[in-house]
């Protein structure tokens, strides 16, 4: 196998400077292209032109070095399934794996990558215009810190931009100006105790049991702090059974705070009693269970000015407030400035309730967003549609934004779980339809009505009896079969149908993949049999001038091999309608393996006529 | 005489081979153009009829790649196999392929495609909306849920029965299912309508008269003509390479005059004689004249290996 193996590798490399000569020239860089990113880009695309063309380069170089191999040396090939034969075939075997490998990884693996890194360039004059907006946007809004981190994100991506270097700098030189001017409002020693206080209320809003939160009351108790006293002993109340010990003290410490906090301190100043009348009033609307009133109330008190900015009291019910708040709707302004940002875009798909009806969702665009305990996703221009098991379409809404999580079903009892359909499932699609303004209230974001149909009963939350896994699938799958991996590919095959996608385009999809190694080492063998009957006679040998006709003998391999493609998708489609995606498959595997058997014994039967 | 019968054998079974391969090939296209998502594979008979006529006719104008390759393989250089080669060339053009296109004309009534009608819980694509069948099609309606894609807004999305526009039956052109054509739209229409237009060009050829006929054969007598070719090379790869070379580069000829592209030269010589355009005569000389130089050519390889012999 050496000529062979030189033959091959030789012609590779010719070709590849060739392909890589030819398609820096005659590929044209697109205009989105930054200039810095040129070069890169041209490199690139050329790869691809060379790994496209790679497997009729290899057959070629094969085909000529195997003919060579075998004019130099056909002894011992004079009956049919001679030694000689299946020495040959054993080593053209071990080759035609490794060279299938190569093909497999180039086709399967580098070309998508290239793809989205040649996709990624596209985006990226794109990504720093949003860039530059949102650092313009929070340098005129006063945020120069994070106008100057989105300033120096465009300075990365492009060096050479002048704005970005321009907005960069502007918000540094701002940012810098702006903390030398400040002045701390309270002592350090103040500072450090204050904060020690919000972290021992923060620590105690965290879920602990009874006998913990009655000691946090108790201590809160000791040091006045009466809010904290009230809160931690009510959250121990709801959470205690009704034989805790426990329940007598914590009912003794609730009443006791709640009659200090209504009673009005005649020591303190009027402004003082004003901002505590008005921390009661958000208090009391938290633990009534009217967050978004108590989000606004702490919010404006916040806002007034910095010493109440970093009242405890404030900070605290504050934060309580905005995580209540969260959990129920989200706000408009983290809602800014996603387009650009969004990962996928067109995505729809239908899923189907256990009464027989079933809920048509399309989605513009998704943008996820890592938060710092779960990745949550932005879906821009959120149409659904309700059609009800006769077919006929009952209701439906439009939402600019809306914001989705993956929740647990555990969130849920047993009952729920079986009226929202989600009882087969661990995670399911959370979506959030409402939006507010983090700042004033009355400024909201609801569900639209779609003209001349009716609006969607949704009490601001849409749960999808989806699996959340599959949800992620589809984003994928919403990019076309051809751009998913293989492993996204797979388990969607068997569930495309169920959302309204059609099974056959993308198990087709899987199939040519799967199966394009095993069409490799056929073709390969089969190969080998042609070089064998158009090898070099005895004694003859190689002239230079044949060089000069291998690239139209490549040029040949290439119009072949787009044939034996098209005959390959169309062996995959037979399979498919014979037997399905699954027993499909494995029919398609078996006939392809018999192909190998087929050819690997045409071979084997060679024989050296001319001797 | 042995060689001569194994010659001819292979002609044969190369157009066994052809026919399967039509067959196969037919039927499938014809399936990916019938199919629709959510319905099973159907077998259409006349399909395979077809394709059983089609890959006859196909492997009448390959059937000369076939029969130079044989006698590449086997390196046989006798006048009997030439002769044999001379015969089944007319055998071929002047008595097989005009009974294929008769058989083929009695039966092509009931080849007809009856378009395959859409059907419900799918999404499709059309140039401007993203479309969910609520219901199947019927008479070119449906029940359907929409949005567009350019905007989003609650005034873009629509529902209820619509009348399938022609954009969204375009968009699927030639298959009845535009997501089937997204999995199938490489295959090379271009090529298969070329083909299509030779054949039925043969038909037409054969309905007006016999001097029809043999005009239109000057493209085989075109084809047959590689023959020399395969002793061009001491080298068999090389001689492999020449015939199908050639013989692409004279599809390639005869593809652009039956091009739909160059029908403006049609315009160009209207005269006619004996009843045959200007153009086809011209065609058919063109096709002669460069017979008569691979032949010529032919003889001329042969003479120099003979010499070096």
């Amino acid at each position: 196998m050496k000529k062979t193996i030189i033959i091959c590798s030789s012609f590779t490399v010719f070709s590849f400077i060739v392909c890589m000569i030819y398609a820096m020239i005659a590929i044209p860089v697109p205009d989105f292209v930054l200039a810095s990113s040129r070069g890169i880009y041209r490199f690139l695309n050329s790869m691809r032109f060379f790994l496209r063309m790679m497997p009729v380069i290899v057959a070629t170089g094969y085909t000529i070095g195997l003919a060579v191999e075998f004019g130099s040396d056909q002894d011992g090939s004079l009956v049919k399934f001679s030694s000689a034969m299946f020495v040959r075939y054993r080593k053209i075997m071990i080759f035609s794996l490794v060279c299938t490998c190569i093909f497999t990884f180039g086709n399967l693996i580098f070309i998508p990558l290239i793809n989205n890194k040649l996709e990624s360039y596209r985006e990226i004059p794109g990504l720093i215009r949003e860039y530059q907006n949102l650092s313009e946007k929070l340098y005129n809004s006063g945020e120069y810190e994070l106008a100057f981190i989105y300033g120096k994100k465009a300075v990365e991506i492009d060096p050479t931009n002048k704005k970005s270097y321009e907005l960069m700098i502007n918000a540094e030189l701002e940012e810098t100006k702006r903390q030398n001017e400040q002045k701390p409002i309270v002592s350090e020693k103040s500072q450090s105790s204050q904060n020690r206080k919000i972290q021992q209320r923060l620590t105690a809003s965290k879920p602990y049991e009874v006998f913990e939160l009655l000691s946090v009351a108790k201590k809160c108790v000791e040091a006045e702090d009466w809010f904290g006293a009230h809160f931690n002993s009510t959250q121990a109340l709801n959470i205690a059974s009704d034989c805790d010990i426990n329940v007598g003290e914590l009912k003794q410490i609730a009443a006791l705070s709640w009659n200090k906090l209504t009673t009005p301190d005649s020591d303190k100043l009027t402004d003082e009693q004003k901002i505590f009348a008005k921390k009661l009033e958000g208090y009391s609307a938290l633990v009534s269970g009217d967050n978004l009133r108590a989000y606004y109330i702490f919010k404006t008190l916040s806002l007034a000015s910095r010493e109440l900015s970093i009242d405890p009291d404030v900070v605290t019910y504050l934060a309580k407030s905005e995580e209540l708040v969260k959990n129920a709707c989200f706000f408009i302004d983290e809602t800014y400035n996603l387009v650009g940002f969004e990962t996928y875009n067109n995505v729809y798909f239908s899923v189907s309730n256990k009464s027989g009806s079933k809920f048509i969702v399309f989605i513009k665009g998704i943008t996820p967003v890592a938060t710092d305990s779960e990745i949550v996703q932005y879906l821009r221009g959120l149409t659904v549609f309700e059609i009800d098991r006769n077919q006929n379409v009952k209701s439906g809404y439009y939402v600019p934004y809306a914001k989705m999580l993956s929740i647990s079903t555990e969130f849920f009892d047993d009952n729920s779980r079986i009226l929202l359909g989600i009882e087969n499932f661990d995670y399911v699609p959370y979506i959030m339809l409402k939006s507010i303004d983090r700042k004033t209230e009355g400024i909201v974001s609801v569900p639209q009505k779609i003209e001349n149909l009716p609006l969607c009963e949704t009490d601001g939350f849409q749960i999808l009896p989806m699996d959340y896994n599959d949800f992620e699938l589809i984003q994928i799958a919403s990019n076309g079969a051809e751009d998913m991996e293989i492993t996204s590919l797979f388990p969607f095959v068997g569930k495309a149908e169920k959302y309204g996608y059609s099974s056959i385009v993308y198990a087709q999809s899987l199939f040519d993949r799967l199966l394009y190694p095993f069409a490799c080492l056929s073709v390969m063998i089969l190969l080998a049999v042609f070089a064998w009957n158009a090898r070099l006679k005895e004694g003859q040998t190689f002239k230079f001038k044949w060089i000069v006709m291998f690239p139209f003998l490549c040029a040949v391999f290439y119009i072949i091999y787009r044939i034996a493609l098209i005959l390959f998708k169309f062996f995959n489609f037979a399979m498919l309608g014979l037997g399905g995606y699954r027993l499909g498959l494995l029919l398609a595997l078996l006939l392809n393996l018999v192909c190998l058997v087929i050819f690997s014994v045409l071979f084997l039967s060679q024989r050296n006529t001319e001797g | 005489m042995k060689k001569v019968c194994k010659f001819v054998l292979y002609y044969v079974l190369a157009l066994l081979f052809f026919t399967f391969l039509g067959v196969f090939i037919n039927f499938l296209y014809d399936s990916s153009l019938r199919i629709v998502a959510g319905v099973p594979f159907s077998f259409n008979k006349f399909a395979l009829l077809k394709g059983c006529f089609l890959g006859l006719e196909v492997g009448i104008i390959f059937s000369p790649l076939f029969l130079c390759n044989y006698r590449i393989k086997t390196g046989s250089r006798t006048v009997p196999l030439f002769i044999s080669y001379i015969f089944l060339g007319i055998f071929s053009w002047f008595l097989l392929f005009p009974a294929v296109i008769l058989c083929e004309n009695k039966i092509s009534s009931n080849l007809l495609q009856k378009k395959t009608e859409l059907t419900a819980n799918f999404f499709r694509e059309s140039e401007s909306r993203y479309v969910y069948f609520v219901t199947d099609e019927k008479n070119n309606k449906a029940k359907i849920v929409s949005v567009e894609k350019d905007s989003p807004s609650e005034k873009n999305a629509a529902f209820g029965v619509f009348e399938l526009t022609e954009e969204f039956i375009n968009d699927s052109e030639p298959f009845s299912d535009p997501l089937i054509k997204k999995s199938y739209d490489d295959f090379p229409h271009k090529i298969k309508d070329t083909f299509s237009r030779i054949l039925y060009l043969s038909r037409d050829a054969l309905n007006k008269s016999f001097l029809h006929w043999i005009v239109f054969a000057s493209f085989g007598i075109l084809l047959w003509s590689i023959y020399g070719f395969t002793i061009f090379s001491p080298w068999k790869l090389i001689n492999y390479f020449m015939v199908f070379f050639l013989t692409v580069v004279i599809l390639f000829l005869n593809y652009f005059y039956y091009n739909e592209r160059f029908v403006f030269l049609h315009n160009l010589i209207s005269d006619s004689f004996f009843g045959i355009s200007g153009i086809e005569l011209m065609h058919g000389i063109l096709n002669a004249a460069l017979s008569f130089i691979l032949i010529v050519f032919g003889f001329i390889i042969y003479g120099i290996r003979r010499r070096k012999l």
